[in-house]
């Protein structure tokens, strides 16, 4: 055997044959957007692939219908695809970023539909509230046992901001609590979330390690 | 607002990051605190944990992803990227800076006013005989290898080629069509605009027996109505500049005027008729 300390260990036959019997990892995203950016083109279609569902479920939580959600879906494929550049590694996951973006336009689009109801003074009372109803109903036994024992003054705020989109200083109005007291209870139920998530991979994982 | 990088993670750094992600930011401020992302691995922590509860919430419930938009996504970037590779073709051969970077040819005001003077002199005769004088004189006037007048058809989107004087007079009647064609592309500019070798993109120009060296476009309106392009085209070396851009533009103009008083002139006779 050759002694090179150059030579790439994977040539070895031996590794070579352990490489085609080893379980495929999935590519990791900085590998993935390498090649976007290199211009492959399964590459865009491999993004879509790995997220798709992510940026269509987050859309949905905001905007509880299924063609809306499917608009903001490609419209954030089509940004990420026509201004590659909109997304900067240095300031986070791709994940993160597509989590965050996909919302902000869900939201966008949420407000231009409440605009457009608001229009028309007749319908709005009846319109409103079933939007407001509908948010509600969404809410699945999956995602009440996450915010369930939640206390109820950050779960009343948090279901506002989440499921409504609404701002702080909306949720402050409406709900006649200080600025200060919103924003610590919007931090608070994410905080809660985030715990009980951390809690539910530990215990998926059999490996128990609390945030 | 968010200018200084945090040395840890703090109440005020989570809070934050959970507005940020649940999209509470105005514009300004959500620029502001990306910038500051870039700076501050305690904030960038933070916006990781707060994005992943939001998905991972989101991804609690089970969505049914609608099949059919994969495809139409897919499709979409397919379209747009053979676009991009139509446009980038486009671009290459539009070389209408050119046109004043070079030294024009001798000037002769006397045999363009003789020119418009006789066209002038058609305006009693139908639109048809017009545009074939029209090409006759750009032809002789610019020393081209064709003139054409090509005719836009709104309801066909093409444009016709109703007046040829040249090397490619047999073609007449021939069609390009509107979305795609050196005549289409100055109309969407809205002036002039010098081809070299327009062959290379528009490809069914290599059908031809005479392959065009440069083309000289030029948009011709009645009143704000397009209503098609007069052109010169070379088949050697000719290479045209500003005198023929010049001269070309003079008859697109009298063109247009005249074309408007002749249809204006119809419809006044049409209505006396009725009256």
């Amino acid at each position: 055997m050759s002694t090179n300390p150059l030579r790439d260990p994977f040539r070895d036959g031996d590794l070579s044959q352990h490489r085609r019997t080893a379980p495929q990892l999935p590519e990791a995203d900085s590998d993935l957007w390498r090649r976007f950016k290199l211009g492959e083109e399964q590459a865009i279609a491999d993004l879509y692939d790995r997220y798709s569902e992510l940026v269509y479920s987050v859309a949905h939580h905001v905007l509880h219908d299924s063609a809306f959600s499917e608009d903001v879906l490609q419209e954030v494929f089509l940004q990420l695809w026509r201004v590659p550049d909109a997304f900067e590694p240095a300031k986070g996951s791709l994940r993160a970023w597509l989590t965050v973006v996909s919302r902000r336009r869900a939201i966008d689009r949420l407000r231009k539909r409440k605009a457009e109801i608001d229009v028309d003074d007749v319908i709005v009372p009846i319109i409103a509230t079933q939007l407001a109803d509908a948010a509600v109903n969404q809410i699945t036994d999956k995602v009440s046992a996450l915010l369930g024992d939640m206390p109820e003054k950050l779960r009343v705020t948090f279901e506002l901001a989440y499921m409504q989109g609404l701002t702080h200083v909306e949720i402050s109005e409406r709900l006649g609590d200080p600025l200060g007291t919103t924003k610590l209870r919007i931090r608070m139920a994410l905080d809660f979330i985030r715990k009980k998530l951390d809690c539910n991979h530990a215990n998926t994982n059999g490996n128990a390690h609390v945030r | 607002m968010f200018d200084r990088p945090h040395p840890v993670s703090t109440d005020e750094t989570a809070e934050q990051a959970a507005l940020y992600c649940l999209g509470d930011f105005s514009p300004e401020d959500r620029r502001s605190y990306e910038e500051h992302l870039s700076t501050c691995a305690a904030c960038r922590a933070e916006v990781e944990g707060c994005s992943a509860a939001i998905a991972e919430l989101a991804l609690a419930d089970s969505v049914d992803l609608p099949s059919k938009a994969r495809r139409d996504f897919l499709t979409r970037i397919h379209t747009e990227k053979a676009d991009g590779r139509h446009w980038a073709k486009l671009i290459s051969v539009i070389i209408t800076p050119q046109l004043s970077a070079r030294p024009p040819r001798k000037k002769n005001r006397d045999q363009l006013g003789a020119a418009l003077d006789k066209l002038a002199g058609r305006l009693s005769g139908s639109e048809q005989e017009l545009l074939d004088a029209l090409v006759r004189a750009a032809l002789e006037l610019c020393d081209a290898g064709t003139a054409g007048f090509s005719v836009l058809y709104e309801d066909e989107k093409v444009f016709r080629w109703d007046a040829l004087a040249g090397a490619l007079a047999g073609a007449k009647g021939g069609t390009t069509p509107r979305t795609w064609s050196p005549c289409g592309t100055t109309l969407d500019f809205g002036k002039p605009q010098l081809f070299s070798k327009p062959g290379r993109c528009f490809e069914y120009f290599n059908d031809s027996p005479h392959q065009i060296f440069e083309g000289l476009v030029v948009p011709v309106y009645v009143k704000t109505k397009p209503l098609g392009t007069l052109w010169i085209a070379s088949h050697d070396d000719r290479k045209f500049d500003k005198e023929d851009l010049q001269v070309l533009q003079s008859f697109a103009d009298f063109c247009g005027s005249a074309i408007g008083v002749m249809r204006e002139r119809q419809a006044n006779q049409g209505a006396d008729a009725r009256g």
